[in-house]
């Protein structure tokens, strides 16, 4: 278990992360969400005490500084390639378990378990994005932790990757550990994450069950398709004034803020034929976007079609 | 703080540059001792003051030991190297208590400093036997205070490198500090110390740190700064020793507050 209890941290007049307090619960996997510039990493430091701030984090009860031997208990992904370029991969774990009283065995172990067993000897300095990625997840992995605290663990993973850290952190988290994991792959995060905590320049906007969070910040909306949908949408209008309604070009309507067994009724009530009627699931990413929309630090443009750059002016140079 | 002397020991032992540093100032000696005594008469009895700069590299006749800038560099490796590789982080969440990651990198670095200089010495002395076919003498004069008084400077100097290491938390800086300071900084403060605008820096003289530092393996008799009046007097071998000692405590002390203070 992890408790964050007022995380504050602030450069100067600006506040990266402000009176931030969240639980993370053994036994599931916790994504930590956020635009960019939200503070979730500087978050993640503040946790572990490396970066200094208001607030404290507790790990089983104790601050990560008051741990003795810490990668026993809480094993961390911070960076990738955070190596000696020239230090075997092997000896950068050893070096590790050296100050946490961990065996060369359990090194050579996790080496096998992130698939580095063969470079094991070599120096680092040449390792791909993944490959740091992997001998970092090893570093983490090295004390057999009961918490994980990773950040962006799945950056540089190709896709057989991404499918073995998230099946490895679904079983870590089935076997009671506490798993609390950013990422910007709001894809995978829906696939891998039970719990979300989702921050907005440096505050909390959510912290629970993913599931209530997508209900929580996303509507609900029914999809139907009728010959008769001028007569339903005029019917579904004067039940449930509230209801957004939107026709697509294929001729489907869309009720948002409504249940698909409503407008079932009202189509019987009033006759209409109806040749689809589907729920529509919102999806994580709908959810994070209504979310943190207003939350974004840095918000890009689209450029207008017009604005491409001019040709050169024919003529010599200036 | 056992712990962190096991994460130094075996991060110094896993980095290559410890062993090249290492053995670059082993073959540098075995070079300057090699030039100090086949320029010499062999039929000769060597005087101990001839002994103990043949034995320490050069001793002071030259502007610093060579020996001590190879571990100031393994000293500012020990500390720079992880700002520079980013290996902070995976070093911080391993071993998050501070004082004991710095004392201990500042205790393994002095260790592995103490053995560089002793190896030298042995390096130095076997070069200098098989050159003049006889053991160099080694118990006459003041010859084993000054091997001590190296092995001192050498072992101070790598945590010299280590306190600027962490202070700057970089590596190029403080390799410009341990050459400059030295080489140019302190000689150009002595020269303008004769300066008579300038004279009362003369009083500060002998408390220069590297200046008073190399007292430590000074094998002629102490002697005054006289390129000026007036003449002031040099510290002896234990007092320069202990100023450079001084000097470098006050710079880890304040590398270690704020390493305590910064963020990582």
């Amino acid at each position: 278990m992890i408790q964050a209890n007022g995380l504050t941290k602030a450069y100067g007049d600006t506040i990266a992360v402000d009176d931030l307090s969240f639980e993370v619960r053994p036994g599931v996997v916790t994504g930590f969400l956020g635009p960019n510039g939200a503070g979730k990493s500087t978050t993640m430091r503040l946790m572990l005490e490396l970066d200094h701030g208001g607030g404290e984090a507790l790990f089983d009860g104790r601050r990560f500084s008051d741990i003795r031997h810490p990668m026993r208990e809480v094993g961390t992904v911070l960076e990738a390639k955070a190596f000696h370029p020239k230090r075997s991969a092997r000896n950068h774990l050893r070096m590790l378990a050296a100050a946490n009283r961990i065996s060369t065995r359990r090194v050579d172990e996790v080496l096998a378990m992130v698939g580095l067993a063969d470079v094991a000897r070599k120096s680092p300095g040449g390792f791909s994005f993944g490959m740091g990625q992997r001998l970092g997840l090893a570093a983490a992995l090295l004390g057999d932790p009961g918490t994980l605290i990773l950040d962006e663990p799945s950056n540089g993973l190709d896709p057989h990757g991404i499918q073995w850290l998230r099946d490895l952190l679904k079983k870590l988290a089935a076997e009671g550990r506490t798993i609390f994991v950013s990422s910007h792959l709001l894809a995978e995060m829906a696939l891998m994450a039970d719990d979300l905590v989702v921050i907005g320049r440096g505050r909390l906007i959510s912290a629970g069950p993913a599931a209530d969070f997508i209900r929580d910040f996303t509507r609900s909306s029914v999809v139907v398709r009728s010959p008769d949908s001028d007569v339903l949408v005029k019917a579904v209008l004067e039940t449930l004034p509230a209801v957004e309604v939107s026709t697509a070009a294929d001729g489907s309507v869309r009720f948002g803020g409504v249940e698909a067994a409503t407008v079932g009724e009202v189509a019987a009530r009033v006759g209409a034929v109806l040749h689809e009627l589907t729920s529509s699931t919102a999806s994580l990413e709908e959810a994070f976007l209504q979310a943190t929309g207003a939350s974004e630090e840095y918000v890009g443009t689209v450029l207008p079609a017009s604005s491409s750059v001019a040709p050169a002016e024919s003529g010599g140079p200036a | 703080m056992i712990d962190a002397l096991r994460f130094e020991s075996a991060r110094i032992r896993t980095v290559w540059s410890t062993y090249w540093l290492a053995g670059s100032a082993l073959v540098l000696c075995a070079l300057a001792t090699l030039a100090f005594v086949y320029d010499t008469d062999r039929s000769e009895p060597m005087s101990w003051q001839f002994v103990a700069t043949v034995l320490t590299a050069g001793g002071a006749e030259l502007p610093f030991s060579m020996v001590a800038v190879f571990t100031s560099l393994i000293g500012i490796f020990a500390t720079g190297h992880e700002y520079r590789h980013g290996t902070i982080l995976p070093t911080l969440t391993a071993m998050p208590r501070r004082t004991a990651l710095l004392a201990a990198k500042a205790i393994v670095v002095a260790v592995a400093s103490a053995l560089i200089a002793l190896a030298s010495l042995v390096v130095c002395w076997t070069t200098g036997t098989v050159v003049r076919a006889e053991p160099i003498p080694l118990g006459e004069g003041d010859t084993l205070a000054v091997l001590a008084g190296y092995v001192v400077l050498v072992t101070l100097c790598g945590v010299l490198g280590t306190a600027l290491g962490q202070l700057t938390r970089a590596i190029p800086g403080p390799i410009v500090i341990i050459l400059m300071a030295p080489l140019v900084v302190e000689p150009l403060i002595q020269a303008l110390a004769q300066l008579e605008a300038l004279s009362f820096l003369r009083h500060a003289l002998p408390y220069l740190p590297f200046a008073a530092g190399m007292q430590l393996v000074r094998a002629e008799p102490v002697s005054p700064v006289d390129r000026g009046s007036p003449v002031i007097e040099l510290l002896s071998r234990w007092e320069g020793g202990t100023v450079f000692a001084l000097f470098i405590g006050v710079v880890l002390v304040i590398a270690w507050r704020l390493f305590l203070r910064r963020d990582a």
